[in-house]
Formats: C-alpha cells, sequence, structure tokens
C-alpha cells in the first residue's frame, strides 16, 4: 500500500498514528500525484480523498 | 488530469478509483450544547467551491471520455468536532485551510460556549464516488483492458 501527500506534515502524522501491525505494509510518500512515477498496472484500488 | 491518467495506468485493468470531495457548497456551522444544536451560518469557501468545480469538470471530461464508469455514488456529512472556534481557527491555519467565518457567527459561537460543554462543528457535505477502470479501446497494450494512455 502507497500513502502520498504534497504535505510533509501530514504523512508524518500518518505514519505516526497507523497501527504497528500494518506499517510493514504501507509505504508513505510526500509527493504530487501528478508527478510521481507509479509502477503501470500494480494497484487494485486508488483512493482520492480532498484530492482532485 | 494528469493525476488521473496516472491513476488509471497504475491501476490493474479490474482495478477502481474510489474519490471524496466535498460537494460545492459552503460547510455549515453548528455549536452542540447540551443536546441542542444551534445552526449559526456557513463556512466562506469561495475559492475551495471553485476549485472543487473544476476537479468535478475534469472527472466527468475523463469518465465521458471512457476511461472510468462510475459505479456507485454516495453522499454524507462530515462533522468536525472542536472544543471552541479558537481551536477550529488554529486548525483551518495548521492546515492551510481558506475558508473564514463572519465575526458575528465567531461571536455566537463564543457566547454559546462560554458556559463550557459544548461544541463547535462543521458539516461538510461529501460525495463520494466509486468508479471503475474501464478498458480502452484501440489499446496497444495485449493484456486485457490495459491499454494505451489516452493522448500517449
Amino acid at each position: 500500500m502507497l500513502a502520498m501527500d504534497m504535505n510533509g506534515e501530514k504523512i508524518e502524522r500518518a505514519a505516526e498514528s497507523i497501527p504497528a501491525s500494518l506499517r510493514p505494509k504501507v509505504s508513505f510518500v510526500v509527493t504530487d500525484i501528478a508527478k510521481v512515477e507509479l509502477p503501470p498496472g500494480a494497484y487494485d484500488v486508488a483512493i482520492l480523498s480532498h484530492s482532485l | 488530469m494528469h493525476a488521473l491518467r496516472r491513476i488509471y495506468r497504475s491501476l490493474r485493468p479490474e482495478g477502481v478509483l474510489l474519490d471524496l470531495h466535498p460537494q460545492p457548497e459552503h460547510a455549515g456551522v453548528e455549536v452542540w450544547l447540551g443536546g441542542r444544536v444551534e445552526r449559526l451560518g456557513h463556512v466562506e469557501q469561495e475559492e475551495d467551491i471553485r476549485d472543487i468545480l473544476e476537479a468535478r469538470a475534469r472527472l466527468d471530461l475523463v469518465e465521458g471520455d471512457g476511461w472510468y464508469l462510475t459505479e456507485r455514488r454516495r453522499f454524507f456529512d462530515l462533522l468536525s468536532h472542536f472544543p471552541s472556534a479558537e481551536e477550529w481557527l488554529e486548525y483551518q491555519a495548521r492546515e492551510g485551510y481558506t475558508g473564514v467565518v463572519s465575526d458575528e457567527l465567531l461571536a455566537s459561537a463564543n457566547r454559546l460556549l462560554a458556559a463550557g460543554g459544548g461544541e463547535f462543528v462543521v458539516r461538510e457535505p461529501i460525495r463520494a464516488s466509486l468508479l471503475k477502470r474501464l478498458p480502452r479501446p484501440g489499446s496497444d497494450d495485449p493484456r486485457p483492458g490495459f491499454g494505451a494512455l489516452p493522448g500517449k
């Protein structure tokens, strides 16, 4: 699972608050969805929250 | 548009996109106190509403071009609770949000909350859409449903 936001503070807070059991499964990245390189055909679900 | 193209490309052929964004309306401001709800007014957020309408137009465009199909849509209110109007203002500043409320509304909220035990509540209408990724006609990718990017 990949979590991204342009706001570094929000990513930091999310990374700190995630349950320990999920930490190995989630990567946090400070970036812009319009610029990040994502592997093609790699994800089942994309969630945009207040992001478009 | 660019973000929606990247997401389209990163999704598996049967993948889905869940989009949540506010309705293009002003969020309501309430004070909850002793089992009562006082509706005080709304947050002025013309810039946000303009951005939401532009984002929605982009989403409609890619759906109209056949990239995605809306399978389900739900509407709900997102309630944010704060112990005081001051704490909401601090939150707004910290998050970089631009919405403002009138001095009169703030004064009313402060008056109601002065006795303690109440809450300053912002009610934001949200639209949630589940969009299915569609196969692109004329794909140059042999995998089913995993086609060339529009405009590529």
